[in-house]
């Protein structure tokens, strides 16, 4: 029976509490024990055929009769206000069927939420007329006679001037989010740091980093009457429906939201956004279906991007490595109104230490806003940590692993435990299998540069380690329904979806073991909102550690329909009916008290139509524990001393994510985010005039993001630890944990090559020269200073 | 009002430049078009015609060898086979690196070496159609602002760097370009006589009176080893952020003979560094030579704030170039 609970979750860093309706889970854990035939063992995905061979139909794929296509024009200054628009030229160009501006956006339909056309431009790239057209290419033409008058002003682009005295304001609420930082205080850092026999003292600064998920956000808005159905590019269908059907004032029955296939998200695809509203609004004006999917300029300048950080953190320790203050001052520059992640999140819960303190500011300015992207935060502030506390080990003459292990803590900062946290383990398999010990101290970088300038072809290694952590695994409300047919099939549905992380393989994985089915048998009705239960956000790494419970509850109520009809066909008790690999075996159902083996399918043909739906949803986490994925990361480098390029050309990633459903995917989830934090460490970086703020990369040419020749050699080792206290499935999330330590282990391995400290990223050919140049020439100073006060 | 835009593929050369005789800037050839189609869909050319040249192919691309080892390369003969070419990778090693370290697999397969002498710059305010000094605006842009991949020597007032590896490289083997003009005459000039820096009124890096169309890329025969190092961003896929062609033979004794040292990204053209080339003259490529000839090399830059790293990267880049044909690299 369903109940209401209220309960808390980790959601990214932050801690959240809801009243949720919850349903009876009394499944014994998938524990370190369990004996399963599926999970844990590898599955190609089930859509991959349909991936690979362009079967599969993505938001840009669909085609609907009459149909028509819009565009965006957006805004080709940072700070502006629109005096006047001209759109007669574009709506007299044959084709076009309407041009929306802010002026003539017809009210009524949009019924809650702010107008997805603005008047006041805060960013290059904001959203300021809409046309549609016949064609696309007709819509591109129309938005280049679409004639505005702006007032330029002054733009807010650095966090200083958005927090000087009297900086414009970049939002109503002003420049700071909240209008004050987020301040976190556990203990004394003052005394902690005057306890300390060393003090850590350090800036750290991370660039703005852009999501660029290979398949761009798009929408497809079709009204029939007023019931809306929406093809959207999306992490959540739910979220979406249920935003739609606020924003236009209608039950959440008549909007539909579909999302089957998607080419990843990373954050920045949880609608409805403004092109949604755009598309939507146009198709109920026009009463056509309209299609507005953007384009790659489009994704880069106005859908999100990772904030900046700038993050100044103080770290006190023993002389034995013992951690007595961490202090964590961070700007997070959100752009116009964006979100930030929990920066601070690794400073808090990472390691044992008494007094923390962690103060988190978002700052506006003019330039696109920021949103959520893969661990939102915890990458930059990982790189702050974890930097410092390698700099904390040279200081000290410890190893970097020792000084963690010294720091190992059981428990969250709030006193809550973690329910398993595998850091000793990881520290222990990782540096075995990547030959850690005995690495060389780092060369002085004089000596490097005196060598270069000796001419010489000088490449230098280091490898480096560090850590990261992430707390979010799964929470209500998250449903499932699995139905059985009548052939043997079953299928399983629910209003969440794939992203392209393999979720449909490994929920098809868990629904199979549970019925004792074969994985054939299952079909994956994920990403459409109709006829279908709430199904959770693919955000936080969650979507397993959410969906994996309550599939696996579906299942079992399925099939405990099934086998008590079973017995009751037979005449025998449920306990003697097994269900394996989609074969019934009924003893004492046999003339002389033998076993019945029978399929499903030849089963169900002898009783005809059935009505077997099993209904499952998550139980709430475990409120005296906390839940943590683990990622150890070790990093090997090149530094090639003449060109000062940095080249990754290996990285070892231990991790630990509770009990592993399909080690592909999982493995894929690793790769794939270890690319991610290279391309943060090394490449990825949007640049902005820095005067005018127009963004001068919105395009893969010069964006950098990683090509397959800079792809170092990627080792995973997956810690297979079934986490059975936080739910029935024994799971947790892979998605983002991947992400978070690359960048720092980077860094740390530049460091041990060359003895030099990269604090702000990206670490560029450019920054490598001058600082191997800087200290090239401080020695060459005091060279000359001796030799100055040398007697005559 | 929107161009329309015409497109024929003529089945003879002098077709071709009839029509652009005629038509002047309004008729384009199109070869690879991995950069002219972006140009026209970004709005930064205004073309009305475009002559597909592929029905030229068989004529103007493949890879033929004259006398000395002297090699004629068409215009249509793609990077890709430029870069795969044995006769390329032989005696003109530099050109085969340049055109394999050229843009991607994709690209290379598409973009000619014709195509690549015509190409348009990189530069971020002038791709983004910025109202910068090459689109009728009163100053560079990128001087004012984000100028990371801009020249390093003076080049008032466009800053922005030559983008072709293989021009670099071509310098380097004092390679000549053959033009066909209206009326069949076939001209033969140094590419370096028809390099230029972008202005308003042309913003290409190659000078084409109206009418003419470059047919081929000749190169001298040979002498000595050659070589071409590049610096990006990236391990590929990137524009030079510097890059040094160099071609050397040696005397008996191990004494350089005959030097062409060509730097890239660092100026608006290819930039011969005859300074170096004089440093290397008659001496053995010691690490005093080697010092000699980079310092002279990178002598006269004037870099900007946000650019200053490059002089640095140009001379590590050149240093990587000069140690690979020393005698002792093997």
């Amino acid at each position: 029976m369903p109940r209401i609970v209220k309960t808390q979750y980790e959601y990214e860093g932050r801690i959240r509490e809801q009243i949720t309706v919850v349903e009876e889970d009394d499944l014994p854990r998938w524990g370190e024990e369990a004996q399963l035939r599926l999970v844990g063992r590898p599955q190609p995905r089930v859509d991959g055929e349909a991936r690979v061979t362009g079967a599969a139909r993505y938001t840009a794929d669909i085609d609907l009769p009459g149909m028509l296509f819009a565009k965006v024009l957006r805004s080709p200054h940072a700070r502006a206000r629109v005096r006047r628009i001209d759109t007669s030229k574009a709506e007299a160009l044959p084709g076009v069927r309407l041009v929306l501006t802010a002026d003539n956006l017809p009210p009524g339909i949009l019924k809650k939420g702010p107008a997805p056309l603005v008047k006041e431009v805060r960013f290059f790239g904001e959203e300021v007329a809409l046309v549609v057209a016949d064609e696309e290419e007709t819509a591109y033409d129309a938005l280049r006679l679409i004639d505005v008058d702006y007032e330029v002003l002054p733009p807010v682009l650095t966090w200083e001037e958005a927090l000087a005295e009297g900086a414009p304001r970049v939002t109503e609420q002003g420049n700071v989010e909240g209008g004050q930082p987020v301040i976190k205080t556990y203990g004394d850092v003052e005394r902690g740091l005057a306890e300390a026999d060393v003090v850590i003292e350090r800036t750290y600064t991370t660039q703005v980093e852009l999501h660029n998920a290979l398949e761009p956000h798009g929408t497809v808005a079709l009204w029939e009457g007023d019931r809306l159905t929406v093809w959207e590019s999306t992490q959540s269908v739910s979220g979406v429906r249920k935003g739609l059907a606020q924003a236009y004032g209608l039950p959440d029955e008549d909007v539909r939201v579909i999302c089957e296939y998607m080419g990843g998200g990373f954050g920045a695809k949880f609608g409805p956004h403004r092109h949604t509203h755009l598309a939507v609004i146009a198709a109920r004006i026009l009463g056509r279906p309209v299609r507005l999917v953007l384009d790659r300029r489009d994704e880069d300048l106005a859908t999100g991007n990772r904030p900046a950080t700038v993050q100044k953190l103080r770290i006190g320790a023993k002389r034995d490595g013992t951690l007595t203050a961490i202090d964590l001052v961070s700007y997070q520059i959100q752009g116009a109104g964006g979100t930030g992640g929990a920066v601070g999140g690794p400073a808090r819960d990472q390691y044992r230490c008494p007094n923390v303190r962690t103060v988190e500011y978002g700052v506006y300015t003019n330039a696109g806003p920021s949103t959520s992207f893969r661990a939102p935060g915890y990458p930059e502030g990982a790189f702050a940590l974890e930097s410092a506390l390698d700099e904390l080990a040279q200081e000290l003459g410890l190893d970097p692993l020792e000084l963690r292990r010294r720091n190992f803590t059981d428990r969250r900062r709030d006193g809550k435990r973690y329910a398993q946290n595998s850091f000793l383990e990881a520290y222990e398999v990782g540096a075995k299998a990547f030959g850690w010990s005995g690495r060389p101290q780092p060369p002085d970088p004089a000596e490097l540069w005196r060598r270069r300038e000796r001419g010489e072809p000088l490449v230098v290694r280091g490898v480096g380690v560090a850590a990261g952590m992430w707390g979010s695994a799964g929470w209500p409300p998250a449903y499932a329904w699995v139905q059985l047919h009548h052939d043997g099939t079953a299928t399983v549905t629910s209003a969440t979806q794939d992203i392209g992380t393999g979720t449909k393989t490994a929920l098809a994985m868990v629904a199979a073991e549970e019925l004792g089915y074969r994985l054939d048998d299952i079909r994956m009705r994920f990403g459409d909102t109709v006829m279908a239960p709430w199904g959770t956000g693919s955000g936080g790494s969650g979507t397993t550690s959410s969906m994996a419970p309550a599939v696996r509850a579906a299942a079992a109520d399925a099939r405990r329909q099934l086998l008590q009809l079973v017995a009751d066909y037979f005449g025998v008790s449920p306990e003697q009916v097994e269900l394996r690999d989609g074969v019934l075996r009924v003893q004492g159902a046999a003339e002389g008290g033998g076993a019945v083996e029978r399929r499903v399918a030849e089963f169900f043909r002898d009783i005809g139509p059935i009505n077997i739906v099993g209904r499952g949803g998550r139980a709430p986490n475990p409120a005296d524990l906390a839940a943590i994925s683990i990622a150890v990361h070790f990093a090997e480098v090149s530094v090639d001393v003449q060109t000062g390029r940095v080249a990754v050309e290996r990285i070892l990633a231990v991790h630990e994510s509770g009990r592993v459903i399909n080690p592909l995917t999982m493995t894929a989830q690793i790769e794939g985010g270890v690319l991610f934090g290279v391309g943060f460490a090394l490449t990825e970086e949007r640049r902005l005039d820095p005067r005018r703020g127009w963004v001068l990369n919105p395009d893969l040419e010069n964006y950098k993001i990683l090509t397959v020749k800079d792809a170092p050699r990627i080792e995973t080792i997956v810690l297979d630890r079934p986490d059975d206290q936080l739910n029935n499935s024994a799971v947790k999330g892979i998605g983002e944990p991947p992400v978070i330590p690359p960048a720092a282990a980077i860094a740390n391995a530049v460091h041990n090559a060359t003895g030099l400290r990269f604090r702000d990223l990206p670490i560029t050919p450019e920054k490598v020269l001058a600082a191997l140049a800087a200290a090239g020439r401080a020695a060459g100073g005091r060279a000359a200073e001796k030799e100055g006060v040398r007697p005559r | 009002m929107i161009p329309r835009i015409d497109y024929d593929r003529p089945a003879a050369l002098d077709t071709v430049l009839d029509v652009l005789l005629r038509e002047g800037r309004r008729a384009r050839p199109l070869a690879g078009g991995t950069d002219l189609l972006q140009l026209l869909k970004d709005g930064l050319l205004e073309v009305e015609h475009l002559l597909d040249l592929r029905a030229l192919a068989p004529t103007l691309s493949g890879i033929a060898v004259g006398p000395g080892g002297a090699l004629r390369i068409g215009a249509l003969t793609t990077l890709a086979e430029v870069a795969e070419h044995p006769l390329v990778r032989g005696s003109f090693r530099a050109l085969a690196q340049a055109a394999q370290l050229s843009a991607s697999p994709q690209l290379r397969n598409m973009a000619t070496i014709g195509g690549n002498l015509l190409q348009l710059n990189r530069c971020e305010y002038f791709r983004s159609d910025l109202p910068c000094w090459l689109h009728g605006g009163r100053s560079c842009l990128a001087a004012e602002g984000d100028h990371r991949h801009h020249a390093i020597f003076p080049q008032a007032p466009c800053l922005a760097v030559h983008p072709s590896d293989p021009a670099t490289a071509l310098l380097a083997f004092d390679a000549r370009v053959e033009i066909a003009r209206p009326g069949g005459a076939v001209v033969e000039e140094p590419l370096s006589a028809r390099l230029k820096d972008p202005d308003p009124d042309d913003p290409h890096h190659f000078h084409l009176e109206e009418g003419e169309l470059i047919t081929a890329v000749l190169l001298p025969p040979a002498e000595g080893e050659s070589v071409y190092e590049k610096a990006m961003e990236r391990a590929a896929w990137s524009f030079a952020l510097a890059a040094a062609a160099v071609r050397l033979s040696f005397s008996d004794g191990g004494r350089v003979a005959a030097a062409r040292v060509v730097l890239g990204g660092v100026a608006g053209r290819p930039r011969r560094a005859e300074a170096a080339e004089a440093a290397l003259l008659g001496r053995p490529l010691d690490a005093e030579a080697v010092a000699a000839a980079v310092e002279a090399a990178l002598e006269g830059a004037a870099p900007l704030p946000g650019n200053a790293y490059k002089v640095e990267l140009a001379k590590g880049i050149l240093r990587k170039a000069l140690q690979r044909l020393s005698p002792q690299a093997g």
